[in-house]
């Protein structure tokens, strides 16, 4: 069937009309020959279309007798009756979907995932029911085409014989389509007229029309064809008989009633052709074969035929075809290239002679992904570009093999705290590893992931570092109350200690604790855990009245009536009471800014939704010292509130640390004013989901100077630009790092420094 | 204290087992503990004797060292991929110890 396809390209490229001609017959020829596929497509009408005849739209179009018809009309029926419940705008480019588009205009609201495909079409704007106006209007032209070839249609039909067994499935579909069977006959005669006139009349009553359009290659025509080849396809499914070819068939039909047809048709009188012209097409295709390439060019340059023709043509594995390099005869398989400008298909050799240039343009494609990948990676990890410093190299390969050595050795507490910080990372921090970082006159211990460690390995920091002042444990869910109380007595000049993921130790452990320990705790940090009530709190309270730090970090039962007991910590200068599984209010933290906040240095209340501005008034008034502020997530914090904190703050000289991370209602004005009051202070600063920063926020940049600032976060605040950035370069020098995760109006154009991580640019992350 | 640098020419790095490596000042400078030697303000001796002898070092460790210097010398400012500097694994906590003190 795909052969004789190619039978006819060649056909028409050499001897123009006769040929075509000839060419057509022999097409439906193929068509109707009696070979198993052909029947699969045309004898069974598809029973999705049945389906939709029986809708009343279609009603009045059953009207006229019950003819039996020949299949090849058959299926041309079938088709017009398919385009009159699919209508199709002839402008639109999608037209291979076009099947989609009934789906589309269902009347019932249900809406599920769209596909890929539906959302292409709807930001395209193909919309069903602007298709389904333009149909009617087609509908109505047809109809009206319809009755002027009545007659002739009857006729035609009289002459057509048939000799289908299941008549009976189709009557109905025959009946419908008749008048358009007719429609389109009376407008390839017409067309051939026009022709033979030279006038290129375009008769735009159908989808036909257009087919001569040279940008007409995604529309009119060959969208049909599309919606045809699913409708068999669908026919297909059904059946589950019809193989590809049937695809390829409607394919044909398509090209076979746009243009080669429309002589062809008008001349034959008769629908089937004689055995013996048959067999003339049939040599003259043979003989055809070998040329094909060639004709495929004429055709593909300036007609959708040439389209249709040209994505039909594409053999099926299995079959013979001919090198499009060398001429030879080969058997094509699925890994046949294609031909050099893309037509035809080459032979195994012809083909493995590209390949190591193929090979080479993939690996290189290949390797430009990895970069990119890598290098955004290495944004990530903060890796500086650059040669590395040989104690990093080094950290970096003792941390690699870790479980090899046998002692650190005086490498520096810094070295070992970073090769602590990569194998925590590496989570290849155990037992066997943490004796490592066990120095006898260690004064600060730090270990950031412990969920491997044993509570008896965690005991063993206490027996081996007597000398400890700071001791920070994270993730320790194995620690036992043993291994607390062990701490206390056994760690004598322990000052602070934090333990967070402890979710094993009890309240009475904590308690013990703090009366062991008494005023020598300075600082203490817990985290992670629903042990730590207000017997804990009270503890704490009456028996470390010298704390200085303070850290309660996700714990459950923190409330009110548990913060107000804070008030008895005069000199807390670091306080942080952050995402609170309780609902926190205003008046306690209040109450303990009122009582420590000159004091205070950092204050981090992240996660405590329910403040509002009457904690930025008390923060206001009594934080002179503070230099760390974090209020991420608090939602209910106004703009008015935010600008008059940082309005005539004179008590403060400005903040080194602000956080004000989906602090959503946060606009200009109160930008404006933290730039004014912390602007030559602020090292760090989040204003990560602050949204409602417009273009009119950047404006402060002109005029200010962040002389210290080294960290800025503006994820997703949709006004930045490339020029916000730029600026933001030109008033902070010593700028390292900014995120821009989301910000998607940021370019890969934006002039950047050496040195400077720009971390979460899209450009960056999209290969 | 103002650095006074005289990058020109070469110094000498002497091992402990007696190895001499011979390489250019402006490469040895990576290293901020023998730049800070040859500060002329400063008026240590090797400045004087163009000399440095590692009493800490054998020849294996400073010459891994100078291969060192010449590496980051060879990529500083380089743009694009750079490779890897190989470190045997066995050498890399005397090696950790070692750029502790040359602070390089």
């Amino acid at each position: 069937m795909t052969t004789g396809f190619h039978e006819r390209t060649r056909l028409e490229g050499e001897d123009g009309d006769g040929l075509r001609e000839g060419l057509t017959r022999q097409l439906k020829t193929s068509l109707l020959l009696p070979t198993r596929r052909t029947r699969q497509v045309t004898l069974c009408p598809p029973p999705f279309l049945l389906q939709h005849i029986s809708d009343p739209a279609v009603a009045v179009r059953r009207k006229g007798p019950v003819r039996k018809r020949h299949p090849i009309r058959r299926l041309f029926a079938s088709q017009s009756s398919f385009q009159t419940l699919t209508p199709i705008s002839p402008d639109s480019r999608i037209s291979g979907h076009r099947h989609r588009c009934p789906t589309m205009s269902r009347p019932n609201n249900v809406r599920g995932p769209n596909s890929a495909l539906t959302e292409y079409l709807r930001e395209k704007g193909v919309s069903a029911r602007e298709i389904q106006a333009q149909a009617a209007r087609r509908r109505a032209e047809a109809a009206a085409q319809a009755e002027q070839a009545a007659q002739a249609t009857a006729e035609d039909q009289d002459g057509v014989q048939n000799d289908d067994d299941d008549d009976d499935d189709e009557g109905e579909p025959v009946a419908e389509s008749s008048a358009a069977g007719a429609r389109r006959r009376t407008t390839r005669s017409r067309r051939k007229v026009a022709t033979d006139d030279g006038e290129g009349e375009d008769g735009d009553e159908d989808g036909d029309g257009d087919e001569y359009m040279p940008d007409a290659r995604w529309s009119g025509s060959e969208g049909e064809a599309g919606a045809r080849a699913e409708q068999v396809e669908n026919s297909k499914k059904r059946r589950r008989s019809t193989t590809t070819v049937t695809v390829n068939l409607s394919y044909l039909g398509e090209g076979l009633d746009d243009s080669v047809t429309a002589e062809a048709s008008a001349s034959a009188g008769k629908r089937k052709p004689t055995k013996a012209q048959l067999k003339k097409l049939k040599e003259a295709a043979k003989k055809s074969k070998k040329g094909r390439k060639g004709d495929d060019d004429d055709l593909s340059d300036n007609s959708d035929l040439g389209f249709v023709l040209q994505r039909a043509s594409i053999p099926i594995p299995g079959q013979i075809a001919f090198c499009a390099e060398c001429n030879c005869r080969f058997t094509v398989t699925p890994y046949s290239r294609s031909g050099p400008n893309g037509e035809g298909l080459l032979c195994h050799l012809c083909g493995k002679k590209n390949a190591p240039v193929e090979v080479a343009a993939r690996k290189k494609k290949l390797a430009g992904r990895a970069h990119k990948k890598s290098h955004a990676r290495a944004l990530l990890d903060r890796n500086t570009a650059g040669v590395k410093t040989l104690q990093e190299l080094c950290v970096q390969l003792v941390a690699k093999h870790i479980d090899d050595v046998e002692a650190l050795g005086s490498i520096g507490s810094y070295n070992m705290d970073k090769i602590c910080q990569i194998i925590s990372k590496n989570r290849s921090l155990t037992d066997h590893t943490i004796k490592l970082f066990l120095e006898p006159a260690e004064e600060v211990l730090r270990f950031y992931d412990c969920s491997k460690i044993q509570s008896n390995s965690l005991r063993q920091i206490g027996a081996f570092v007597p000398t400890l002042r700071r001791l920070d444990l994270r993730f320790c869910g194995r620690m036992t109350d043993d291994c607390l109380d062990y701490y206390a007595t056994q760690l004598r000049q322990l000052e602070s200690i934090e333990i967070y993921g402890a979710f094993n130790v009890t309240e009475e452990c904590y308690i013990r604790f703090f009366q062991t320990v008494g005023k020598r705790l300075k600082g203490f940090g817990v985290g992670d855990t629903s042990r730590f009530q207000v017997a804990a709190m009270e503890a704490l309270v009456d028996n470390c009245p010298d704390l200085e730090m303070l850290r309660l970090r996700t714990i459950t039962h923190i409330d009110d009536e548990c913060l107000r007991l804070l008030t008895g910590l005069p000199n807390l200068r670091v306080l942080e009471i952050s995402q609170s599984d309780q609902d926190i209010t205003d008046q306690p933290i209040i109450d303990i800014l009122n009582t420590c906040g000159s004091a205070l240095q950092e204050l981090n209340l992240d996660g405590c939704a329910l403040l509002t501005d009457a904690v930025l008034d008390a923060i206001h008034q009594s934080c002179g010292q503070l230099e760390i502020l974090s209020l991420e997530e608090l939602g209910l914090l106004t703009n008015e509130g935010l600008s008059k904190l940082f309005m005539d703050w004179s008590v403060n000289e400005g903040l080194k640390s602000l956080n004000l991370c989906r602090c959503v209602c946060l606009e200009a004005s109160g930008l404006a004013r933290v730039a004014d009051h912390s602007g030559e202070t602020l090292q760090r600063l989040n204003l990560n989901s602050c949204k409602e920063l417009g273009e009119d926020a950047w404006g402060f940049l002109t005029g200010c100077h962040m002389k210290w600032l080294e960290e800025v976060d503006l994820s997703f605040i949709r006004s930045v630009t490339d020029t916000v950035v730029e600026d933001l370069l030109r008033v902070s020098p010593v700028l390292k790092d900014v995120n821009v995760w989301g910000c998607h109006k940021l370019t890969e154009a934006v002039q950047l420094r050496e040195g400077l991580h720009l971390i979460g640019r899209e450009a960056d992350l999209v290969s | 204290m103002a650095e006074v640098l005289d990058d020109q020419g070469s110094l000498t790095l002497i091992s402990n087992d007696g190895f001499q490596f011979v390489i250019p000042k402006k490469t040895a400078f990576a290293s901020k503990t023998i730049r800070n030697m040859f500060n002329k303000n400063t008026g240590y001796i090797e400045a004087k004797e163009n000399c440095v002898r590692f009493e800490e070092m054998n020849a294996v460790i400073l010459e891994k060292v100078c291969e060192y210097f010449c590496y980051k010398e060879k990529y500083a400012g380089f743009g694009g991929n750079i490779p890897d500097f190989n470190i045997p694994p066995e050498m890399a906590l005397e090696l950790m110890t070692i750029a502790d003190f040359l602070e390089t």
